[in-house]
């Protein structure tokens, strides 16, 4: 029977080893794809998964049981990431960030759904990758955490410290972006 | 519109994490744990032996202060003349109470528990749980 992860943290501050173990191994692939994702490079993904579990860890005691686990263990990575890169002077995170949400909400239109042709080129597997990489660190991130890893829009807000609306506002930017790359 | 773009993002494959990542892991946390049990060996070692060395100073201080207050006298009272004792035991309470050294007292025992507890801590120290277990 699988555990959820707030019976694993609690049964690991009880003492069971184990539970910890359990919890790298269900997020460990989630954490380390999320983070090559940014950084684009496998070992300082490597490194950077490493020490946000460490992290993760070392404040496993005052984690927040009505805060959501996953929630909680990106915004960790993410501010890891964003620190690691922030030491290697390629942070661009500030980039196409605003502040107010609601003004861009109101002034971008959802995005129209991709056309089915699309999926029929060949080599539209290489072209999204090409479409993630042309996205600005912050509009990768919401992306693939609503697409990839699941999260709504106010868990992915908590994660990258911003209104739902700004969130909402950089998705259909993000939207848009791979759209127009892709058409 | 969210199907068609859920569609685009199925079709990227997940770089898997690269072998030994999770090992890297546990190291890594185990010579964080190790690096914060000596911290906190360091700290309990300290309080123990500055607590330990409170203790005798202030046993030898507390010993003169009772010695001054004429304690011993009311204590060889309890002996020689119990059935007095006994009619004026409010008296004699209170007048015991009084002479106590109680500022001497309280820092003895102060001290004592800081030793003791700091002393329970080491041990516990010492002798840690198995931090990881993993498959």
């Amino acid at each position: 029977m699988e555990h959820t992860d707030s019976e694993l943290i609690h049964d690991y501050l009880k003492g069971d080893s184990r539970a910890f173990s359990s919890l790298v191994d269900k997020h460990l692939p989630a954490v380390y794809a999320f983070v090559y994702r940014l950084t684009g490079n496998k070992d300082e993904a490597s490194d950077i998964s490493q020490e946000s579990f460490v992290k993760v860890w070392k404040n496993i005691s005052r984690y927040d049981h009505n805060q959501n686990f996953k929630t909680w263990l990106f915004t960790i990575a993410r501010n890891t990431t964003i620190d690691f890169l922030r030491k290697r002077r390629e942070i661009v995170f500030s980039k196409m960030e605003y502040e107010e949400g609601e003004g861009f909400g109101v002034a971008i239109p959802d995005p129209e759904p991709l056309p089915d042709v699309l999926f029929e080129k060949k080599e539209i597997k290489e072209k999204v990758e090409g479409a993630l990489n042309t996205l600005s660190p912050d509009q990768k991130t919401v992306v693939i955490l609503h697409y990839k890893d699941g999260l709504t829009f106010e868990q992915i807000g908590k994660v990258v410290g911003k209104s739902v609306n700004t969130v909402k506002s950089q998705y259909r930017r993000s939207l848009a972006s791979l759209r127009k790359y892709l058409e | 519109m969210n199907d068609t773009y859920q569609k685009l993002f199925n079709m990227i494959e997940e770089t898997p994490f690269p072998q030994g990542l999770k090992e890297a892991i546990w190291k890594k946390i185990e010579a964080e744990a190790k690096k914060q049990r000596r911290i906190q060996m360091g700290m309990y070692i300290s309080a123990s032996f500055a607590s330990g060395f409170g203790m005798v100073f202030l046993f030898t201080l507390l010993l003169k202060s009772l010695a001054a207050s004429g304690i011993y006298e009311y204590l060889s009272l309890i002996v020689s003349d119990g059935g007095t004792l006994i009619s004026f035991w409010k008296e004699f309470a209170l007048t015991f109470m009084e002479s106590l050294p109680v500022l001497g007292l309280t820092a003895f025992l102060a001290v004592g528990a800081l030793f003791l507890w700091s002393g329970a801590r080491l041990l516990r120290t010492v002798r840690p749980s198995v931090l990881i277990v993993h498959s």
